[in-house]
């Protein structure tokens, strides 16, 4: 062989070698790339939480955006928390909700894991400083009967969340309860059946004056205008505070019933569907949550963080002594009820103990709702004025409440109404609105008008929690303008807030309008009309 | 020449694959069905366990030494103790328990195979600082040599029923009446263990069928007194943890649950162990985790877990004792404060008869 065929053959060798290589490379780079070469494949992440969580949102953020994961975060009260855990379709990764109760009540096919409390928050009453003072509150041992007399006597009113929509309102509610029946261990369906504690109960909660599905959006519209109090989690008190003292208004003063405490414990858990890495993002997320860094930057958010129950580096300047607020001293929550007890307190509450509420809706039934726009307003009306179907949301409609139907189009149609404790007329109302037909043009403003005027004149308003709901799917095009309404509104001086839903080509701008006048708030139907009247329920 | 080179490149090419094999599947003890880098294959051995050993068998160190000891990987689902005797056992090689009644219970319903006892933990009850100093100022609880006794026991069950306060026991900063918190009988085995123990401690004796019906009725008082109970052991554990004496002033647990704890938190672990107290009962009940076997791979898992290096590991890591008879387990070792040397005074459970009595009269049938 000569030299070079000798040169030529180790080359070619040498070549096919190193191809052989760089091909092995690449298809390993390729393999590496296609199994991703991070930590984690996993690209998404969803969780559903109370409302209260999301001043930690971008804690949440940031987690995500080092771990280079997409963190969504779904906000719902507790009771839609545990109708979703009870569907075998849950879509969700994890769960935070206000307090492991729901998880308890909700995960019946046990596939929460990993569950632990990120942090705790009393619920309180926040009340004026000048109020607590002149009713004798200050540095006092307050308990739940002080309260009632004091409402009893019209000395104070204040808002609560729905205690069937939310859990800062189921807490304080249950509260109540156990005082009001003496303090028993566990509340007992004997007890709930007093005569007694139902007029007592009655009583107490006639105080309340606006109501929400949520604790976060009560204390937005708290501070929207001049409320005297407000019963929601220390933390969000703390949190009203803050914006009080920086606009240069009055704080509130916590006030803890003694025998009525309940605390928000915030667990975040797993919901396993058989996924390593996932279950993986969620012990890291955890661990996150649970390192002293994060637990102190929590604190400075006005939850208690620290163990045993102790807050153990709270700040003096968040947790403030002149607000009322003594994070060493120890708080003996009451014991919850058992399953039975525990549903028949909160049916009790929306049928029968709760204030009763007056609700006019105004339904839009012009020209261009017809086909599916129909169809899914006449399902979400069915859904609520049938009690058996609403009960299943605990939304179906009290003994004493009273419902005004108001279909309009470029005019209002009809007046209809029923009340909440006569199932042969919400039946007749519900044929009503399935037997309407939609058409002609749009006038938003002169429904809502009637509305407002027929809680103003119906009734004695302060017996009920009142409110109109305003569903639409365009804008206003004919009739009354938004003065009108803005006239109409300050002259009766009531405090009744329009909910808006928003459907196909509504206006936002129109609605955004009427909900900042009163106080209210817009709720998207477009995507899910039924889901969104059922939402705006809870508000009143 | 071009031989040596060759098979130079040959090596590197073989060494960079292996390289990258092991950068891109990293082992992690073993994964499911595939072979280990020598080629060696582990046989998956599936069974359903009650959830107490979950993290025993998660820990790494478990998951390797099964993998070099007995070329075995466990494949578990949770179950409930009670439940597991009763569900579809195909495809199946063990059942891992909670509680000897479960293993009775299997063989009253026919079952076969073998069976022994990996581990043990008593049932106790955890508590606080301050509670402890006033159940001992009482003279309900004593402290010898460092470890905590509850000697008058059924005076102390007596009481959650009588509707004695916390205040009249010397602690006035909580609230309401006198307590012992516990799991649902009825959804977890810790709870349905303290049922058994306080049905005996009522009946005083093991209770038997003639006392049964006059003791359960008490039984179901104290539970229903309760209200909510918790499903879980671990989520009432990890609540007593995070909420404290206020909320949770004296929980029922088992022992292996504060071993696990501390060193599964280091983190929390210094921050709560001067206020946590442990309380034995006397007397207290065992539970056992018995395995049961139904077929040759179950048998190995048996033949596994029962060597000196499991029973330490289990010890030392998660707080099992051991059913291996001569096994010592000495607390020093461990650095916690205040776990026993023996377990003394254990009374069995009530028969599996009498327990499913119980627990039907507990859920108020």
């Amino acid at each position: 062989m000569s030299t070079k065929k000798r040169r030529d053959a180790s080359r070619s060798v040498f070549l096919l070698a190193f191809g052989s290589v760089l091909m092995m490379m690449a298809v390993l780079a390729a393999v590496s790339f296609l199994t991703g070469c991070s930590r984690t494949s996993v690209e998404g992440f969803s969780i559903i939480s109370g409302s209260e969580n999301e001043t930690l949102e971008p804690i949440i953020k940031e987690f995500a955006d080092r771990q280079g994961i997409e963190i969504s975060i779904v906000y719902k009260g507790s009771v839609d928390i545990m109708l979703q855990l009870k569907d075998p379709g849950f879509a969700y990764d994890a769960v935070w909700p206000a307090n492991a109760l729901w998880v308890t009540l909700g995960d019946t096919s046990r596939k929460v894991k990993h569950l632990t409390s990120i942090m705790t928050s009393p619920v309180a009453f926040g009340i004026r400083h000048s109020t607590a003072e002149r009713l004798g509150y200050i540095g006092q041992e307050v308990r739940v009967r002080d309260l009632l007399e004091d409402i009893r006597s019209g000395e104070l009113s204040f808002m609560m969340t729905s205690a069937t929509q939310s859990n800062s309102g189921a807490s304080a509610y249950l509260g109540f309860l156990y005082a009001l029946a003496g303090n028993p261990d566990v509340l007992s369906m004997e007890q709930l059946r007093s005569p007694q504690l139902r007029e007592e109960i009655r009583t107490l909660l006639s105080g309340i004056n606006r109501s929400s599905g949520s604790s976060g959006w009560l204390k937005d519209l708290f501070l929207s205008s001049n409320y005297e109090a407000m019963v929601n989690y220390e933390a969000v008190l703390i949190e009203t505070n803050q914006a009080l003292i920086a606009t240069g208004r009055e704080p509130l003063y916590l006030v803890y019933p003694v025998d009525g405490t309940v605390l928000a414990d915030s667990p975040l858990g797993y919901y396993d569907q058989g996924d390593a890495d996932k279950e993986q993002v969620f012990l890291d997320l955890q661990k996150h949550l649970l390192s002293e860094a994060v637990q102190k930057r929590i604190a400075g958010m006005g939850r208690r963080t620290g163990m045993a129950g102790l807050a153990s580096a709270y700040d003096p300047a968040v947790f403030r002594s002149e607000w009322g607020i003594q994070p060493e001293r120890i708080l003996s929550p009451i014991r919850m009820p058992n399953e039975l007890v525990l549903s028949e307190a909160l049916r009790l509450y929306q049928t029968d103990f709760r204030k009763p509420s007056y609700t006019v809706f105004a339904l839009d039934y012009s020209g261009s709702m017809a086909g599916e726009g129909a169809v899914q307003l006449k399902e979400a009306m069915n859904l609520l004025l049938d009690p058996e179907r609403s009960s299943t949301y605990m939304l179906q409609p009290g003994i004493d409440d009273h419902i005004v139907v108001l279909p309009f189009s470029n005019r209002v149609l009809e007046v209809w109404d029923a009340d909440g404790g006569d199932s042969t007329q919400l039946a007749a109302l519900r044929d009503r609105i399935r037997l309407m037909e939609p058409g002609g043009g749009t006038d938003i403003y002169s429904p809502v008008i009637e509305g407002i005027k027929r809680i103003a004149k119906d009734q004695d308003h302060r017996n009920y929690i009142n409110s109109v709901i305003l569903m639409t799917d365009g804008s206003s095009n004919a009739g009354r303008k938004f003065k009108d309404l803005e006239l109409a509104f300050r002259d009766l001086g009531l405090d009744v807030p329009v909910f808006c839903i928003m459907f196909g080509a509504a206006s936002r701008e129109q609605l955004d309008e009427i909900v900042n006048l009163t106080r209210a708030r817009v709720f998207d139907g477009r995507k899910d009309l039924v889901e969104a009247f059922r939402q705006v329920r809870g508000y009143n | 020449m071009k031989k040596k080179l060759l098979g130079i490149l040959i090596l590197v090419a073989i060494v960079a694959f292996a390289l990258s094999f092991r950068f891109l599947f990293p082992s992690s003890g073993g994964t499911a069905g595939q072979p280990d880098i020598f080629g060696r294959s582990t046989d998956t051995v599936s069974g359903l366990i009650g959830s107490e050993k979950a993290n025993f068998l998660e820990n790494p160190e478990t998951k390797e030494l099964l993998r070099k000891t007995g070329g075995l990987q466990v494949a578990y689902q949770r179950a409930g103790s009670i439940e597991m005797i009763g569900m579809d056992h195909v495809g199946k090689d063990f059942l891992w328990p909670s509680s000897q009644v479960s293993l009775e219970l299997y063989k009253l319903r026919g079952g076969t195979g073998q069976s022994t006892i990996i581990f043990n933990s008593p049932i106790v009850i955890y508590s606080w600082d301050v509670v402890v100093d006033a159940l001992v100022a009482g003279g309900y609880a004593e402290n010898r040599n460092g470890v905590y006794y509850i000697v008058r026991f059924r005076e102390l069950i007596e009481h959650t029923l009588d509707g004695t306060t916390w205040n009249s026991i010397g602690l006035p900063q909580l609230y309401g009446r006198f307590s012992i918190i516990s799991t649902d009988p009825n959804k977890s085995n810790s709870g349905a263990q303290f049922a058994g123990l306080l049905a005996n401690m009522l009946a005083g004796e093991v209770a038997t069928e003639k006392q049964i019906d006059t003791v359960s009725p008490q039984v179901r008082e104290f539970f229903d007194s309760l209200g909510l109970m918790e499903h879980s052991t671990g989520t009432l554990f990890e609540r007593y943890i995070t909420q404290g004496v206020g909320s949770y002033p004296l929980i029922v647990g088992y022992e292996n649950g504060l071993i696990e704890f501390a060193r599964q938190n280091p983190d929390i672990w210094p921050k709560v162990k001067d206020r946590m107290r442990i309380l034995y009962p006397l007397p207290t009940v065992w539970s056992s985790h018995p395995l049961i076997a139904l077929n040759e791979k179950g048998n190995r898992l048996i033949e596994v877990l029962t060597t000196q290096k499991f029973q330490e590991l289990a010890w030392k890591e998660h707080g099992f004792r051991s059913g291996v008879p001569g096994t010592l387990n000495d607390p020093i070792g461990l650095g916690i404060a205040g776990i026993a040397r023996d377990i003394e005074q254990v009374m069995p459970m009530p028969s599996p008869v009498i327990m499913e009595k119980l627990l039907l009269t507990i859920a108020g049938n």
